[in-house]
């Protein structure tokens, strides 16, 4: 850190200046949310029937969307990694457009897809007595919907990273392709593939807009945490708090394992800091 | 086990058009300026570059030959290859790197290592067996990817560059270890930048220039009497003392 140095020029106290809001502006609201809440009384708020239930609901909402990223988005990703596939521009635009869309947008999308006067929807009600929206799958299709884009990217980059070079490297040595899939291509793409699948997961632990609008706000069926947060804003402010710590302190366990065990194992990760790679 | 090699390779408007033999025991230097076809001919050797014209043998086994439409995978064709800029496993220890060959060839894990270990101690890097490939400075991945490739269990040795980032010193320890195990009766192919290496471990040199033959002969010759330019470049850089006492 050479922020002094850094802020001697005028220029540069202007720079660092605003630097210094555009931190603040991130962290003061943290900093407000950890000085309100009432932490001797924490577990018993926490451990309120409501806020289990939907503490459990979004845990297993959320584990089911990122466990049907992974199955969907790393087959994306690798088509999207290979080169010689001619609109792979047009289809990284769509992944990256729920990226982009808000939210709110992404449920009436799904509204209009999948409810009762949907372009599927009614197929499904009429065929198969099947209805989506306000049910927990509704939960799922939403989180999804606004999650995938971070695994797909994120795994697509970590294929590019495992670049094809290797891959031959290894098979000159005699390795089949089996073999190279296994010890070569696959364990320089995990720590991509858990990386997207933890962002995966916070992104659709914190999902709310296309949740409300696609699956409405049911407890135990639909109101996840960052529903139940909203709702308890007005009638319990200090459950709102307590939950609102909670989700805290689970998107930081996430990034923390990231950064930890993940992000360090990354391919070129550490030849970046160090400043060299493996040649 | 002879390394026969007559080939013609067009890659878009490039043409690669080359014939040599390498016998067992044997090292054939590859210079030439960038873009001459170096690196074209040994992984069109390795079998990542399909033949348009001609055919690879090693031995009595037929590697590639256009004529039949045979192509053999790289991974039957029993070689042992440095590629350019090493390509090692970077989430793979130094140890594990050199002993990928064996192991992937279906040598139990124990020996493989052993073999390893001992390449590692032959190029200098015992300290380094346990270090990740992505935390080794370029010159000790290059000596790795050596060692690798030698660890293969080959019946030829390719290599591309493989002292390019190594210091004097190290350079001839490193030479060395490729002298040994040629001296096993395998031929080699040494693609080269620096005279030096020629006259120090090949038999014969093979000059490209637009992937065609433009000079051969004992390196000490060619370098007596360079018949391009390039040549005379490279030996003019090779004449400067910079060699390890």
């Amino acid at each position: 850190m050479s922020a002094p140095r850094l802020a001697r020029s005028p220029g540069g106290a202007v720079l660092v200046a605003l630097a210094v809001v555009g931190t603040a502006v991130l962290v003061l609201p943290l900093v407000a949310l950890l000085l309100a809440t009432p932490w001797t009384a924490l577990p018993t708020l926490v451990a309120d029937a409501h806020v289990l239930q939907a503490l459990r609901l979004s845990l297993l909402t959320a584990g089911c969307a990122t466990l049907a990223a992974l199955v969907l988005g790393v087959p994306l990703a690798w088509v999207l990694a290979h080169d010689d596939l001619r609109c792979a521009w047009l289809l990284r635009s769509l992944v990256t457009v729920p990226l982009v869309l808000p939210p709110v947008v992404g449920g009436v999308a799904l509204l209009l897809l999948l409810g009762r006067r949907g372009l599927l929807g009614g197929t499904l009600d009429t065929w198969f007595g099947v209805t989506v929206p306000f049910t927990s799958v509704a939960v799922v299709l939403a989180q999804l919907f606004v999650s995938l884009p971070f695994l797909v990217l994120s795994v697509e980059g970590a294929l590019r990273g495992a670049d094809r070079r290797r891959a031959l490297a290894a098979q000159t040595l005699g390795a089949s392709p089996a073999y190279v899939l296994r010890r070569v291509t696959l364990p320089a793409v995990a720590p991509g593939v858990a990386a997207g699948a933890a962002l995966c997961f916070t992104r659709a632990l914190g999902e709310f807009g296309a949740t409300v609008t696609f699956a409405g706000s049911f407890p135990g069926t639909t109101r996840t945490m960052p529903l139940a947060v909203y709702l308890a804003m007005d009638a319990a402010p200090e459950q709102a708090v307590a939950m609102s710590v909670l989700l805290l302190l689970l998107s930081v366990a996430v990034l923390l394992a990231l950064r930890g065990r993940w992000l360090g194992g990354l391919p070129g990760a550490h030849a970046a800091r160090s400043g060299r790679g493996a040649r | 086990m002879t390394l026969d090699v007559q080939v013609r390779i067009d890659r878009g408007a490039f043409r690669l058009d080359v014939a040599l033999e390498v016998p067992a025991g044997g090292v054939l230097a590859v210079m030439g300026p960038n873009g001459s076809g170096k690196s074209t001919l040994l992984e069109a050797v390795a079998g990542l570059v399909p033949v348009t014209d001609g055919h690879v043998r090693l031995g009595d086994r037929v590697l590639a030959d256009a004529a039949s439409g045979r192509h053999l995978p790289p991974h039957e064709r029993r070689l042992g290859v440095a590629l350019q800029d090493g390509l090692l496993f970077a989430h793979l220890s130094a140890r594990e790197n050199v002993a990928f060959g064996p192991r992937a060839q279906g040598v139990r894990a124990p020996v493989a290592r052993a073999a390893a270990d001992a390449l590692l101690a032959d190029v200098g890097l015992t300290t380094q067996a346990r270090t990740r490939a992505d935390r080794l400075s370029g010159g000790q991945a290059q000596r790795v990817a050596v060692a690798r490739a030698i660890a293969a269990l080959p019946s030829a040795l390719l290599l591309d560059e493989p002292f390019g980032a190594l210091d004097a010193a190290t350079r001839a320890r490193v030479r060395d270890v490729v002298r040994r195990a040629v001296a096993t009766g395998l031929p080699a192919l040494v693609v080269t930048h620096d005279l030096r290496d020629a006259l120090e471990l090949a038999d014969e040199l093979l000059v490209l220039q637009d992937g065609r033959e433009v000079q051969r002969g004992a390196p000490a010759h060619v370098a007596a009497a360079p018949a391009t330019p390039y040549v005379e470049q490279v030996a003019a850089a090779a004449a400067w003392p910079d060699r390890a006492p």
